[in-house]
């Protein structure tokens, strides 16, 4: 059964003759514990698509479909909506550079309520199953690529979401690093059982995708 | 907690790291707001000083009634001349318990290489109307002597036991007062009869009436009327009266000075608030990304502001302080009365003004899309 799914997703941006469609009526679905993998080139229409999926830019047409939330674009509050069922990984890792690890992982938890010592607690956990236990007191700034990306991939799981978008999530790592991080996401997921879309345009990562897609021109190849 | 007030705490918590992740940039932008509100602190101070200075020899007269020649109904700025002896028709008045005669003589005399206005008191040592706090020497001048407020000695450059030419008399100094500098015309204490020779007539000018405790002021005032020559007006509509002079001549420009700080620094608290908040572009959209609400996002970027106001307000109120200590050792002529009053008075107009200042960067937190996340 499917966590997420978008059917007939269309994204134009500007009217008349500078018209520019970057997603034409594209349909997907992804189960619980499934990586999906949108692979395409730069312009393609990737993050314009998981943008749609996440809630962050409403589609011109179509729909976006989410287990226990209905349809997404018509929740009251998208946000909240993010906040408790999506977790996102970046490729830049967007890390807020005045938190430490710690702080970062728990933020989402905080946001949601949770208590300081519970979040505190949590993200902990997390940062040590990452491997991360020793570093979380860290601030970005001094952390290396590999470990902003599994903190990143810590903060996306806090709040335990239903579905985890990634976002080319090993463009800022070198070869090993990016291995070792898609390894843990893929790890992460099939343990959490999120549903997870990643876009990228490495083709190395096919091999830890369970399905993959192709996007050309804002359509499925 | 509520998840509410979890929220404001991760607000909060989310300002305040902002604002010290990078303690140079934070410690600039306090420092800026600090200029701003010490300008704004201290010149209010200035127009403080202006009015409670003006009415400070009355306030510590402890007189309740001034007598004064008909039709004159200030202290520091009309020439009052009248009878020594009508003062003896008041004492006689029921419920008068005493009267101090008092000749008061306005004019700029010449001190080195300046010239300072000066108000000349002739007073009776023995009875009251003389200087209210001494910094050094004597209260009680006799013969040829003066009591000089400490900053015309500061300016004169003279100390007890020096001689001053004043209005072509050489006195000597044997008292400096404080406080006693009415908005720059600094007041002189001499005996009555010297004064009443520089006045150049043997009459008095103001007479300080006090009452028995039983008296009605309104009725001594009344009899005290129809003597012919003087009138009696409260003390304290006198000094409403001084200072209302005071006021359209010299505090009403420092008022515009106000104002204009005020806006100045407006200004400033916006660009610095503004920028404060322009400069995590990136963690507001990372923070709209993952789902934080308006409380999240618009209480993080006011509570900035707030923290911003409140510690540039606090560190203006040190400059200010600190500049006043300055003025007061360097150059007594002018003072800025920062009492606390004043002080929580114009911090809170400050800080409420930059916080609508911080509706600028709320602004610019709502229009920020969270997509800026994917940019690499």
């Amino acid at each position: 059964m499917s966590v997420i799914e978008a059917r007939d997703l269309t994204k134009t941006f500007g009217a008349g003759d500078s018209l520019v469609t970057a997603v034409t009526g594209v349909s997907l679905s992804v189960s619980a514990g499934e990586i999906l993998l949108l692979l395409g080139p730069s312009g393609s229409g990737k993050t314009t698509l998981i943008s749609m999926l996440g809630g962050l830019l409403s589609p011109t047409a179509g729909t976006v479909q989410m287990d226990g939330v209905g349809a997404l674009y018509q929740t009251k509050d998208v946000a909240e909506t993010r906040l408790r069922r999506i977790g996102f990984v970046f490729q830049s890792f967007n890390l807020l550079p005045g938190l430490s690890a710690l702080e970062n992982v728990a933020l989402p938890l905080r946001l949601l309520g949770v208590p300081r010592r519970v979040a505190a607690a949590r993200a902990a956990s997390l940062l040590a199953s990452l491997g991360l236990s020793r570093r979380s007191g860290a601030r970005p700034g001094v952390l290396s690529g590999g470990e902003k990306q599994r903190v990143s991939l810590a903060r996306a799981l806090a709040a335990e979401p239903n579905v985890l978008l990634a976002d080319e999530p090993t463009a800022s790592l070198d070869t090993q690093t990016g291995r070792e991080a898609i390894e843990l996401l893929r790890t992460s997921v099939h343990r959490g059982g999120q549903a997870c879309v990643v876009v990228t345009h490495d083709t190395r990562l096919i091999d830890f995708a369970d399905r993959v897609m192709r996007i050309e021109d804002g359509r499925v190849a | 907690m509520s998840h509410r007030a979890a929220r404001v705490a991760t607000a909060s918590f989310i300002a305040w790291r902002n604002l010290t992740r990078e303690r140079r940039r934070w410690v600039m932008s306090a420092s800026a707001l600090a200029v701003a509100a010490m300008i704004v602190l201290f010149l209010q101070g200035i127009s403080r000083w202006l009015t409670v200075s003006s009415t400070a020899y009355l306030d510590h007269s402890g007189a309740q009634l001034v007598v004064s020649e008909k039709g004159i109904e200030d202290l520091l700025f009309a020439q009052s001349a009248f009878p020594a002896t009508a003062l003896d028709e008041v004492r006689r008045l029921p419920g008068v318990r005493g009267v101090d005669p008092v000749v008061a003589v306005n004019g700029i005399v010449g001190v080195g290489h300046t010239h300072l206005p000066v108000y000349l008191v002739g007073f009776q040592p023995r009875v009251g109307g003389g200087p209210w706090r001494l910094v050094s020497g004597t209260g009680k001048p006799a013969g040829a002597e003066v009591v000089v407020d400490r900053g015309f000695a500061s300016i004169a450059n003279v100390v007890v036991g020096d001689n001053v030419n004043l209005f072509g008399h050489p006195l000597r100094v044997v008292g400096i007062s404080g406080d006693t500098n009415a908005a720059g015309d600094f007041f002189l204490f001499t005996p009555i009869e010297l004064a009443q020779v520089v006045a150049g007539t043997p009459t008095v000018s103001y007479g300080l009436v006090y009452l028995d405790s039983r008296a009605h002021a309104a009725d001594v005032a009344a009899a005290i009327n129809r003597i012919p020559g003087l009138e009696a007006l409260s003390r304290d509509t006198v000094a409403a009266n001084d200072k209302a002079t005071i006021t359209s001549s010299f505090g009403q420009p420092v008022e515009i000075l106000v104002v204009v700080a005020l806006v100045a620094g407006v200004l400033i608290a916006g660009i610095v608030l503004y920028t404060a908040t322009v400069e995590h572009t990136r963690d507001y959209a990372v923070l709209k990304a993952i789902g934080a609400g308006r409380l999240v996002l618009y209480g993080s970027a006011l509570m900035q502001s707030l923290v911003l106001s409140v510690c540039g307000v606090l560190l203006g109120w040190g400059l200010a302080a600190a500049l006043g200590a300055a003025l007061d050792t360097w150059y007594p002529v002018i003072a800025s009365n920062l009492d606390v009053g004043l002080v929580a008075q114009v911090a809170g107009i400050i800080v409420a003004v930059n916080l609508l200042a911080a509706l600028l960067p709320v602004r610019y937190v709502r229009r920020i899309d969270p997509q800026e996340v994917f940019k690499a």
